[in-house]
This record gives structure tokens, sequence and C-alpha cells, in this order.
């Protein structure tokens, strides 16, 4: 009996990955129907806003990043924010939509609805693949690495991504049941970035404001890829407050949409 | 193979506003009220059988459809389903409008987790009853014609051989061909073993399909067994609901025409059509019949109060242009029928004057005045019509003659 329910969740769980990985294809495929550019977007999306920032901070208001002695320091350290920021933004900007759009046909289908949110998760990993690839070459090109704490970068992309999908798990929910977190979150999304430090390094805040930090898990995240890819210094506790974020907003989203789930199939 | 509904109850928490279920949920008290949709379902629908569900609207007959598709999950019991489900609440729902027909096709297989060789054979089979060209398949089905969706989504939905099936009421859409088509995969279907679930409000469906039936009323199972009893105790409640207001209008007409002589308030009539038989020298109910042959066309009524009525029936074109009718209350008497228990008439046409074609039947039974309908079966028992003899071509033969002009 236990064997026959295991062998059941086994195929279903199969059954899960089939549906998301068309769902994926779907996405993709469907996403720039009718750009001329097509999937080129995804990668002039992130460079674009890249040069933007590089040129705006970097260049005119000269942000420099203290310990990290190259000639590129600020864009290292640009670089490595993006990467955490770009995936988690596209992912969640998709993804809180993502139930309410889908509303009648969960009605009429039978399906896992974690599909969707997880969908919006995997569409933005060519963001995600893109500005690392970005930020590792750079780095060997400004001879910051390769280092040994690169080896937990991999840790470090599968910590933001169950931070990122459990957070659109409940953000979607959250938006089916209540439209106003579409708007919130619309704005939320652009103050988040800023208290991110992403376009400024954390040294630039005043040592005070510092602890205030760990309590935005994308920063705490941020500070981590910056810290092991660039070898820049890590603020105490940032790490032990980054995996606490993980199993919150991944084991949180999880049991809030679960919680949730019922009302998908029947709003009245 | 089969679905079993073990105490079924679905109650939906309905918010007057969207901030109730806010604070319910951060305070814990309770903000809705509770509208019962469906309560102690408990009935199985066994192997291969084919079940209908009938009853008026909002009586809950999609819930328990619903609930029987696992869109929504019921409230308190349990379903159990057994085999492979498919679900036509809605065709086409999983499409996207970008997406090409066969990349559709595909999702719509993925959706219900086929995978390798048997998403081939799912593919195939869509395209094979879809009857769209390959050239259509990798277009964006947002450029499809209503029908030729409606066909490629039908197709994608029944096409993973579903050893359950369940049919909303909605799918009578699209074209006669197709739905004769899908009613004829559905039949297909059945044939082979699979079990049917559905609701309908068209009654002789019900009957000529089903098994069993239930009748859904007010969210909870009124009556549920052999198909006739349970929809010849939904059709008299029916009429008795009818003959309730009917009773309450004459009333309201009496007190305004006092002086006007009325007729005597008739009781209203419960009839329902019984079956409708073609005969030709051929035997009967042929599938084909040749022009000028002579052919009658006998229907059965059942009648079940005293009340008098009217057999309407008609020849129609697929495109439900009728191209002859005629009624008990066009006979020469214009006597109409009467008297509890079986009614046959019979209807004779010598040399039937139809060219080639396909054409069908409808009946209808009304009430003495010939208005009100009480029964009817539209567009049933197709015939092929052949005209082998003659060149002259149309619907019909009109008698003419050809005239030598000077």
């Amino acid at each position: 009996m236990i064997e026959k329910e295991s062998m059941a969740s086994h195929q279903g769980a199969r059954q899960w990955v089939v549906l998301w990985r068309y769902w994926m294809v779907r996405e993709f495929k469907t996403r720039y129907a009718g750009s001329v550019l097509g999937l080129a977007w995804a990668f002039v999306q992130p460079v674009a806003t890249l040069a933007i920032f590089y040129v705006l901070f970097g260049r005119l208001l000269a942000v420099r990043v203290p310990g990290l002695e190259t000639d590129q320091g600020y864009l290292l350290h640009l670089l490595a924010g993006l990467a955490v920021w770009l995936p988690f933004s596209d992912a969640i900007g998709r993804g809180v939509g993502s139930l309410a759009a889908y509303e009648d046909f969960l009605r009429k289908q039978p399906m896992p609805a974690e599909i969707l949110p997880a969908v919006s998760v995997g569409g933005s990993l060519p963001v995600l693949g893109v500005a690392y690839v970005l930020l590792l070459t750079m780095s060997v090109a400004q001879e910051v690495g390769p280092t040994a704490a690169w080896l937990w970068l991999p840790l470090l992309i599968v910590a933001q991504l169950i931070l990122t999908l459990g957070l659109a798990l409940f953000l979607s929910m959250a938006h089916f049941l209540w439209r106003d977190v579409g708007s919130a979150v619309a704005f939320a999304m652009q103050l988040w970035f800023y208290l991110t430090p992403v376009v400024y390094p954390l040294s630039q805040v005043p040592e005070r404001f510092h602890s205030w930090y760990l309590l935005n898990p994308i920063a705490c995240l941020a500070m981590v890829v910056q810290g092991c890819a660039l070898g820049l210094p890590m603020m105490a506790g940032v790490i032990p407050a980054l995996m606490l974020w993980v199993i919150v907003l991944g084991g949180g989203g999880w049991w809030f949409f679960r919680s949730m789930k019922s009302s998908l199939g029947e709003a009245l | 193979m089969t679905i079993r509904f073990e105490g079924i109850e679905k109650t939906y928490m309905v918010y007057e506003r969207p901030q109730d279920r806010l604070w319910e949920w951060l305070s814990g008290r309770q903000r809705h009220r509770v509208h019962v949709a469906l309560t102690g379902v408990d009935f199985e629908v066994r192997s291969g059988e084919t079940f209908g569900l009938i009853g008026e609207n909002g009586a809950g007959k999609s819930t328990l459809l619903k609930i029987a598709a696992g869109t929504i999950r019921p409230t308190r019991g349990q379903v159990h389903r057994q085999g492979r489900v498919a679900a036509l609440l809605e065709l086409g729902a999983g499409f996207h409008p970008e997406e090409a027909g066969q990349d559709n096709i595909r999702f719509m297989a993925a959706l219900h987790g086929v995978q390798g060789d048997a998403m081939d054979e799912f593919v195939a089979r869509t395209v094979e009853f879809s009857e769209l060209s390959s050239e259509a398949l990798a277009r964006p089905v947002k450029t499809y014609s209503s029908g030729m969706f409606m066909r490629l989504a039908f197709a994608a939905a029944t096409a993973i051989d579903p050893d359950v099936l369940i049919v909303d009421e909605a799918l009578s859409v699209g074209d006669l061909h197709f739905q004769k088509k899908s009613l004829n995969r559905i039949l297909g279907l059945r044939e082979r073993g699979t079990t049917v679930l559905f609701c309908s409000h068209n009654l002789y469906q019900v009957r000529s399909l089903c098994q069993r039936a239930a009748w859904v009323h007010g969210g909870r199972i009124q009556s549920l067994g052999a198909t006739e009893d349970v929809v010849t105790a939904y059709e008299s409640h029916e009429r008795r609901r009818y003959a309730h207001l009917r009773v309450e209008s004459d009333t309201e007409s009496h007190r305004e025409a006092d002086a006007r002589p009325t007729a005597a308030p008739t009781t209203a009539a419960l009839v329902k059509i019984g079956k409708l038989t073609v005969e030709t020298a051929d035997g009967l109910n042929p599938a084909q019949v040749d022009s000028f042959q002579d052919m009658a066309v006998e229907i059965e009524v059942e009648s079940y109060t005293e009340g008098a009525f009217h057999v309407l029936f008609a020849i129609v074109r697929p495109d439900k242009d009728n191209v002859f009718g005629t009624s008990t209350q066009f006979r020469a008497q214009g006597e109409p029928l009467q008297g509890v228990g079986e009614h046959t008439v019979r209807v004779q046409f010598s040399r039937l004057p139809l060219l080639s074609g396909e054409y069908l039947w409808s009946i209808y039974v009304l009430d003495d005045t010939g208005i009100q309908v009480l029964d009817m079966a539209e567009l049933i028992q197709p015939f092929t019509v052949l005209n082998q003899k003659h060149r002259e071509f149309g619907i019909a033969w009109l008698e003419h003659e050809w005239v030598r002009v000077e």
C-alpha cells in the first residue's frame, strides 16, 4: 500500500516535471511571438540595464567599491548585484499575475496550480544565466577569479530559486485573492531595488544602518553572492540570515499557497 | 474505470468584500456566508456505464461535474476515480492563441501526463480527428476560425482514450457536422467501455444515451436510478412547476377579463416522445432512402395526463431549414390527441419527393393550442436520400412539364 502510494507520488512528480517543461517551452515560444528580435530580448534586457547603471553610477557619479582593487571594480559589483536582482524581479514581475491570468483555465482543467508561479521562476533562468556568464567572464578578465569560493555559487543559485519561488507562490496567490497585491508589488519592487546594495556598495551606507539590511532577503543574497564571486568582505551574520530567509520564504510561500489553494477553482 | 462519490458536500465561502477574506485570515473570526452548493451526494458511476445528470440551472450539476473532474475539491467527502479521466468542461481552455496548433496539441498531451511514444500517438489521433491540414496545424491558433478551433480542441480533449469521460452540455457547439462527429466520438468511446458522466438539458439525449441518471435539485440528489424513472420524475416536476405558473396566470387573466368567455381551464399535459420509426420497403429505419420510394413514419409518444396535445414533426436539412413539416393539428378535423397511455401516429409518404441529400427529423409535442412545447427532439435520426433515377437536382422534386414554345 505504502509502496503504491510512493509510486503514485513518483508518477505525479514526473508528470509535474513534464508539464512544467512544456509550459516553459510555451512560455518562451509565446513570450516573444510576433517580435523581430525574439529570444534576443532575453539578452538585450539585462545588458541594457547593466549599461545604464554602469554609465550613470559607475561613470557619471563615479561610485567606487572599497576592497575591490581593479579598474572595473564597480562594474563587477554591479554585475554581481544584478545577477541576483534581475532574475528575481523578472520572476516576481511575471509570477504575481500568473494565477489570476489563468483563473478560468484553473476552473476548467484539473492541474497542479503550483506550476504557474514555477513557470515564472523558470522563465527568469535565461536572464540569470546571462548575468552569471557575464559576471564570471568579467571576473576572470579582471583577474578577480576564479577562486575556491566560486564553488558556493551553484548553491547560492539554488537558494535564490527557492527564495524566489516561495515569494512567487505567496504573491501569486495573494494577488489572486486580493487584486491590490499586483499594483502594490509593482511599486514595492522599485523601492526594494534601491534598498538592496546593487547600484551602490554597502560600505557607502552609514555603519549603523548595516544590520537593517539583514531584514532584506535579497540584500542578504546579493551580499553573499558579491562576497563569494568577488571576494568582498561579508557582513557578520549575513549567511545565517540568508539561510533563515530561504527557509521562511520558501516554506512560508509553499504553506500559504497550499492553505489557500482550495479557493482557486471556485472564486464566485 | 469508475467514479465514486462518497458523502460529497460542497460549500462555498462567500465574502461580501475582498478585504473580509483578509480580516478573517488574520483574525480567525468568520466573516463569510456559507453557500451550500451540494450536499449528501453519495453514488457510484459504474464501470462502462453512461450516466446522466439532469436538473434545473443552478441545481449543482456543474459543481458536481467539476468535483468529478477534480478542478474543485469537495468540502466534505471523497471522490474516487479510477482510470484516465478526460473532462470536457470547456473546449480549448488550455490553448494558447499565439502557439501553433501542433504545439497546443503537445501541450494538451503534457497536461494529461502523456509523454514519449504515447505523445506521438496522441498527436496523430488528434490530427486525424481534427481534419486540419498540416499547413493549418503549423499556424498559431489565433488565426483559426471558431469551427477549426473547436475541432482541434475536441480532438485534443478526447485523444487520451479516456477510461472515464466527463462532458458538460456546453459541448453542443460548432456546426452540425462537428456536433455529429463529436457525438459519434463519444458514442465510440462508450462502445469501447468508457464510463461516461454527462449533464444535459436535452432530455431526449439523456434518455437515448444513459443507462442511469440522477436528478440534482437544490444541491441534493433528488432521485437516482434507471434513466426512464428519473427523467420522468424530473419531467413531472417541471410540468407541475409549469402548471403552477399557468394556473396563476390563468386566474390573473380571469380577473382581468371577467366578461370575456374563457375556455375551461385545461390540465397541463405531460407527454413525452418515445421513438420515431421510419419504414420503407427496405425495412425499419434504413440508413438510406431512395427518392420516390414509399416511406412511412411512425412516432410513439406517451401521455401521463388527460391533457390534450398535438404531435408535430418536420423533415429538416442539416442547416436546420425545414423541408416539410406537419402536425396532427393540421389534419382535416384538427382534433388533438388525448388520454393517458401510449399514442402512435403514422404518416405515409407515397413516392417521397425528396432528392439527394442528408435529412433529419425534428419532433415536437405541443399542447392543445399548438403553441406550448411539451417535449421535443430536434435534429434526430439522420437519413440519406439518394436520387438514382433522375438527373434533376435540388432538395425536392417539383412536378413539372417541359412545354413546347413556338
